[in-house]
């Protein structure tokens, strides 16, 4: 644990401010960044209307099954229902208020408040006797939406709004990558085995970002590069190619409701068979690659493998599916921000197949792996710079000039390139000014 | 490696012997040289086969075949941790170690060619302005190579492993 002993002081707020010209086709205003009263707008307007990523299907399996956390600086409850339904309750007493669960999982026959012991049933009705009220109007506020795809659990709280379907669209198609890569085509999450890690710096600062890797993981890349084999490590295969470079055949990708990519897909396919060589030589691996042809023939399971499970996307606002891990963005303020880190288990895999995910997850990302630490420095020092109050504008506009768009609507130009930064903003800017 | 709250097995008080006054002073060494950045000295004080280096995460005893650890170095790891740690790119540690701890209650046990000695910590750690304070526990396996102790394993608790942590820029 760390405690904090001194704490920088808090941004200005920005009384009215003019939201549409914060995001210009090329920058944007550092308010966005450092000013709170935009904050306390952006949890209004954007994580409370827009889907939000709450849970997979696998931390809550049995009814009775809860996980208590935050979303949109709102306390939460995900309940297992009788019926396998999942329901998400505002983890609030509607009596005086007090949060009924703890942060974190546990099992429960009802959900009773310490404070004058009112109970409630799994799906949230009020069954204790209060003296008040109409029992039937006395339940827990449920969030209004709840919807999920291949086990990834969204909510929103808008009771109207695009289907999950709709606002996932392209995205879909990553998030199977990560999916495919199981033999069941399902995944495991254990809401114990997390990395938390926090940084003081604004959520947006966690775009995809294919620019940084060279300069911002400098010492991983010279790392790493000493070792034999790095295919499926977080900084590529780079005995192969440098999945980094412009030259490569990688792709930064832009999708609307602010999604995106860093495409790796195209240098893997085109080096498939040194990567599903590479992938066979690990714990496990051949027992995997053999059951991955038995289930898909060869051609489809060398593809898949060749992929390694690794959609390298962002799903706006608050979820990223990185190389071993699905991780969750849970903004606490203008100036800080907790990441929860989870790493995907697959399902009918053998236990050594797993643990080399695990260890490779260590490897570079949590608070002191090689990668991570670098990553909130450089966040932290962004955050300080954003507090300058002359010229105060961050340039998002590179590729701009060179970028081309694709079926779907889907902007794409080479890694570096800021495309994913821009479909992150044009998002935000639609839904705050809406 | 046994938990370190296995207290109520240790049968005999910890003798103010001559290896308790050697052990104590090899501790305070290696904080001093973890807290002030020399690695190479702190490295140094390894064994060099099949050493353990493992800081667990979200729980004391997280089994690291099934969950994640903070640090979970071999040789080779701990090896490539140094070379990070005094990396001139490696822009965490841009600005000299700066970290400061304190340890006590130090218990030791031999079992056969191996000390096992139990230790807590307070450390404080400046990131960045922010002065941190973490606190853990430790236990060490040692083992004497003519007459030099040398770390066979070590495990560090740190209190509130399963809490929001930001990035540890010291050797727990």
């Amino acid at each position: 644990m760390n405690t904090t002993i001194s704490k920088k002081s808090s941004s200005v707020t920005q009384k009215d401010p003019d939201v549409l010209q914060l995001i210009q086709p090329d920058k944007v205003h550092s308010s966005i960044f450092t000013d709170e009263g935009i904050f306390d707008l952006e949890m209004n307007k954007l994580f409370r209307r827009t889907w939000l990523f709450a849970l997979h299907e696998s931390e809550i399996p049995n009814p009775g099954d809860f996980k208590a956390f935050d979303l949109a600086k709102t306390p939460v409850i995900a309940v297992r229902n009788k019926d396998q339904s999942i329901s998400m309750l505002v983890n609030r007493c509607r009596h005086r208020g007090a949060t009924l669960c703890e942060r974190g999982v546990g099992n429960a026959r009802n959900l009773t408040c310490w404070y004058h012991g009112w109970v409630y049933d799994l799906d949230g009705s009020l069954i204790s006797d209060v003296g008040q009220g109409k029992k039937e109007e006395l339940g827990l506020t449920r969030l209004p939406r709840v919807d999920n795809y291949r086990g990834f659990v969204f909510t929103s709280f808008a009771p109207e709004g695009e289907t999950l379907d709709e606002y996932l669209n392209e995205a879909r198609a990553f998030m199977d990558i990560l999916l495919d890569y199981s033999p069941t085509g399902r995944i495991r999450i254990n809401p114990k085995v997390v990395h938390k890690y926090k940084f003081q710096g604004n959520w947006k600062q966690l775009g995809m970002d294919g620019y940084h890797v060279h300069f911002v993981h400098a010492s991983v890349v010279d790392i790493f590069s000493r070792r034999k084999n790095t295919a499926g490590s977080a900084v590529g295969a780079l005995q192969i190619e440098d999945p980094w470079s412009d030259e490569s055949s990688s792709r930064a990708r832009g999708f609307p409701f602010g999604h995106a990519a860093l495409d790796l897909r195209q240098q893997r396919l085109d080096n498939a068979d040194s990567l599903v060589e590479a992938v066979k030589k690990g714990p496990g691996g051949k027992a995997y690659a053999d059951k991955m042809t038995e289930i898909h023939g060869a051609e489809r399971a060398r593809e898949i493998i060749a992929l390694h499970g690794d959609p390298h996307l962002g799903v706006f606002p608050n979820l990223q599916l990185i190389h071993d891990h699905l991780r969750v963005m849970v903004p606490i303020s203008a100036s800080e921000t907790e990441i929860h880190m989870y790493p995907i288990f697959l399902e009918d895999v053998t236990p050594e197949f797993n643990t080399a995910r695990l260890r490779n997850h260590e490897d570079f990302y949590g608070p002191a792996s090689f990668g991570s630490p670098d990553d909130a420095e450089i966040f932290e020092r962004v955050q300080e710079g954003l507090h300058a109050g002359v010229n105060p504008w961050m340039a998002v506009g590179r590729g701009l000039d060179r970028d081309w768009v694709e079926t779907g609507d889907v902007q794409v130009g080479p890694i570096s390139d800021e495309v994913t930064q821009r479909a992150q903003f044009a998002e935000w800017r639609r839904l705050m000014t809406d | 490696m046994t938990s370190m709250k296995s207290s109520e097995n240790k049968t005999e008080f910890t003798p103010a012997t001559v290896e308790f006054h050697s052990i104590s002073r090899f501790l305070v060494n290696e904080a001093q040289l973890a807290d002030k950045g020399e690695y190479d000295a702190w490295l140094a004080l390894w064994a060099d086969e099949e050493i353990k280096y493992w800081v667990p995460c979200n729980w004391d005893d997280a089994d690291p075949a099934e969950s994640l650890a903070i640090i979970l170095d071999d040789r080779a790891h701990l090896e490539e941790r140094m070379v990070r740690m005094k990396h001139r790119r490696a822009h965490t540690f841009s600005q000299p170690a700066r970290a400061q701890r304190v340890i006590g209650n130090i218990c030791i046990v031999k079992e056969n060619e191996e000390w096992v000695v139990n230790s807590s910590f307070t450390l404080g750690s400046i990131n960045r302005g922010e002065q941190s304070v973490w606190f853990g526990e430790s236990e060490h396996r040692l083992i004497a190579e003519q007459s030099i102790w040398r770390i066979k394993s070590k495990k560090v608790n740190l209190l509130g492993n399963d809490q929001t942590l930001t990035s540890l820029l010291f050797l727990p």
